[in-house]
């Protein structure tokens, strides 16, 4: 649809900035349910979906596989078996067809499995929005292209989401890879003037054809941001860590460092860093 | 408990106890029943009656109100004195990390040692000394000025010390408990009435039963008073050595680190970062937690029929002082007959984490004896080959900037902070060259304290066994 503007986009966005709906839904009749994907032909169109991390399987799961791999019942060996720690339909061998979704313009390929019935095969059978987006952005952007999102911080945190975390950022197999390039965290009560109470950060990626072994990138933990955070109304605050972050940030890519020296003497005094808002909130 | 009284009686009796205030209220009126009943058994017992008024060498002081937040935000910025409220109190005693720091009230906030002190609101049937030698430790361990204690506790003052300790001996019993029911009154918060401690009758019991309390009492304190130089002696190396650490707002990190933690968010990646700068600056070893310590999650459910007044010691988050020592008051006990054998112990020479909550995630605690651990709670048992004493590692555990990295290291979205147990063992402990010395002064801070916490409520007892022995 935006190509029909642009044709450009075809080939993927440069930049994706966002704020998705964040959150998860939990158990319950009170849980968001609105914040889960469940229908499987659209679930069935993303890795995430299509992928299960050896070590987060169930034992009895574990068992089988091992059994019909050769391997012993051990999470690293049967990803020795299998080349990788992921299991994916393939592996099962029980799909009937497989439909390759190609996009050359953006220069992924997308397997999806079905079953005699055409029903896809899952692995899993619902995920949040906030998590499939974030596969999602990678397969619009350009080979290079940058994604700057809002996310919930239970996804780059929690035990149970580290599968997510794996996938995105260290899989070898996938048709889309990512770099991280910065993690900034924002304090409790950031959108709180939104109703939405959980913590959330701001993740920084970039799509990559080749997952390296080791690299560098930038963190940062912002305890104010120029307004309350503890209050619905969101009153303008004078504290604010963000100016410093972003002089940071320019400072460790090389950029502008004369900003940061200055950026720093003024938060040091006044916990905030003026002339650089003003300069950074010029949008030209 | 319940009883039917004429009115007549009821006059009779609060005029027999000096009350002036015809309080209507069930629990007094009980309380005041019982009460008569002991102190006239023992004055048929030939036993002294006292008052904690003027007449007997005894004055109750209650400082008007001071608007404490308002005080502290008005400019003073000489934070010179260590200010105590009624949450200060506990086990007959001050606790000395429980104050705040404020300018300087004025004189008549400023307390001296051997005052009882009794909680007017809040928990009203708590009370405590400030034992011979607590000023003086507070104001050369925190390098302060003044001791203060705020509108919210009544102060007993005596020329005679040994008096003042029976009394703090007697208002921690349930003799105590009687007391603070008949002096009490409001409806939202709980306050004490101190006419009412004035003008009551409270019973002087044999000499030989009172210097046996007066004595263990003393031995207690003294052992307190050795704890504390120890804790604070032991801290006090640890943070000079390890300084002042600024917690950058942003840092660089690397894949590997984020892969070797599992984490992304920012507080985790900082915190490894933040402990990595510590060591280096330190420049000194450092040992792994996991290479020291096998660390278990305590796994005992909450439940009221494990709460018991007698049987095995079972630990919640609550009985963890911020000092690290177990709080008995907060100790619960699981009957013996519910034990299981899959349960989790942790025993002396143990740490315990708290490993949930915002404030209470990232306690050391150090128990004294074989105790089981609710979940919540993470045992790090020592291994054969630790180089180093587990109390020199709590120590460190203990220490701002190690309490600070924990807290980074918890996960959680909304309010609600968990640290994982696999997280611990990424912990790396430098060792210091006073690592011997730290470690010798924590383990007597809770060995003497536990020692005095012992003997306290030995002397409790032998009072309270000797008034119901006599009075009831």
């Amino acid at each position: 649809m935006w190509s029909r503007h642009n044709g450009d986009v075809r080939r993927g966005f440069d930049l994706i900035l966002t704020n998705p709906p964040m959150g998860r839904a939990g158990k319950g009749s009170s849980s968001n349910k609105e914040l889960l994907i469940k229908e499987p032909h659209i679930l069935a169109q993303y890795v995430i979906a299509q992928n299960e991390w050896v070590y987060k399987m169930s034992k009895k799961k574990l068992k089988e596989l091992a059994k019909r791999l050769g391997a012993s019942v051990n999470p690293e060996k049967v990803a020795d078996k299998l080349g990788r720690e992921w299991l994916t339909p393939e592996d099962y061998a029980n799909y009937k067809y497989k439909v390759i979704l190609k996009d050359s313009e953006l220069g992924w390929e997308y397997p999806i499995y079905y079953d005699g019935n055409l029903q896809p095969i899952l692995l899993s059978n619902e995920l949040p929005i906030q998590v499939i987006l974030l596969e999602q952005f990678l397969r619009v952007v350009t080979l290079g292209g940058k994604v700057f999102t809002v996310i919930d911080v239970g996804v780059l945190n929690n035990p149970g989401d580290e599968w997510i975390r794996r996938l995105l950022f260290t899989a070898e197999h996938t048709p889309v890879k990512a770099k991280l390039m910065a993690v900034i965290e924002l304090p409790h009560g950031a959108f709180y003037y939104t109703e939405a109470g959980t913590k959330t950060a701001l993740l920084f990626y970039e799509r990559t054809s080749k997952v390296l072994e080791d690299y560098e990138f930038f963190v940062a933990l912002a305890e104010y941001i120029g307004y309350d955070t503890h209050s619905k109304k969101a009153e303008p605050i004078k504290e604010n860590d963000l100016p410093l972050i972003i002089a940071e940030y320019f400072n460790w890519i090389g950029r502008r460092p004369e900003f940061y020296e200055k950026c720093k003497e003024e938060w040091r005094k006044e916990r905030t860093c003026s002339w650089w808002i003003k300069e950074f909130e010029v949008i030209e | 408990m319940s009883t039917t009284f004429k009115f007549s009686t009821l006059k009779g009796l609060y005029n027999e106890l000096n009350l002036n205030n015809l309080k209507l209220n069930p629990l007094t009126i009980l309380s005041a029943n019982e009460y008569i009943k002991i102190i006239n058994n023992l004055k048929e017992q030939g036993f002294d009656i006292v008052r904690l008024s003027k007449d007997y060498g005894f004055e109750i002081i209650q400082v008007s109100r001071l608007a404490w937040k308002k005080f502290r935000r008005s400019g003073m910025t000489n934070l010179n004195t260590v200010t105590y409220g009624a949450g200060s109190l506990w086990k007959l005693s001050v606790h000395p990390l429980k104050g705040v720091l404020t300018p300087y009230p004025s004189n008549k906030y400023i307390v001296s040692d051997n005052m009882l002190l009794l909680t007017r609101t809040g928990r009203i049937d708590v009370s405590g000394l400030v034992f011979e030698g607590f000023c003086d430790l507070v104001k050369n361990s925190l390098n302060k000025d003044y001791i203060a204690f705020t509108e919210h506790l009544l102060r007993v003052t005596s020329d005679n010390k040994d008096l003042q300790l029976y009394m703090v001996a007697l208002f921690n019993s349930l003799f105590g408990k009687l007391i603070s029911n008949i002096a009490w009154y409001g409806a939202l918060q709980p306050q004490l009435d101190s006419d009412t401690i004035e003008q009551l009758p409270i019973p002087l019991v044999s000499s030989d039963i009172r210097n046996k309390v007066v004595s263990l009492l003393k031995e207690a304190y003294k052992r307190e008073l050795n704890a504390w130089r120890s804790y604070f002696g032991a801290m006090k190396i640890v943070a000079e050595a390890i300084g002042e650490v600024n917690v950058d707002i942003a840092s660089v990190s690397t894949m590997s680190k984020a892969k070797y933690l599992n984490r992304l968010d920012g507080s985790a990646l900082i915190a490894i970062n933040l402990m990595e700068t510590v060591i280096k600056t330190l420049n000194v070893n450092s040992v792994p937690i996991k290479e020291m310590f096998d660390i278990i999650p305590g796994n005992v459910p909450w439940s009221k029929e494990y709460i018991s007044t007698s049987g095995i010691p079972y630990i919640g988050t609550d009985a963890i002082d911020e000092s690290s020592a177990i709080n008995s008051d907060k100790l619960d006990r699981m009957p013996s007959h519910l034990y299981k054998s899959s349960f989790k112990k942790a025993k002396f020479g143990d740490i315990l984490i708290v490993k949930d909550g915002i404030g209470s995630l990232g306690k050391i605690g150090l128990p004294t004896q074989d105790m089981l651990v609710r979940n919540g709670i993470l045992i790090l048992s020592p291994k054969k080959t630790t180089p180093v004493s587990s109390f020199y590692v709590a120590s460190i555990l203990k220490s701002r900037i190690f309490r600070k990295i924990i807290e980074m290291l918890a996960y959680g979205t909304t309010g609600q902070l968990h640290l994982q147990t696999n997280t611990i063992k990424y912990l790396k402990i430098p060792i210091l060259p006073e690592h011997k010395e730290i470690g010798i002064l924590m383990k007597s801070f809770i060995s003497d304290m536990y020692e005095a916490v012992r003997l306290k409520e030995n002397a409790t007892a032998i009072l309270e066994e000797e008034i119901k022995l006599r009075g009831c």
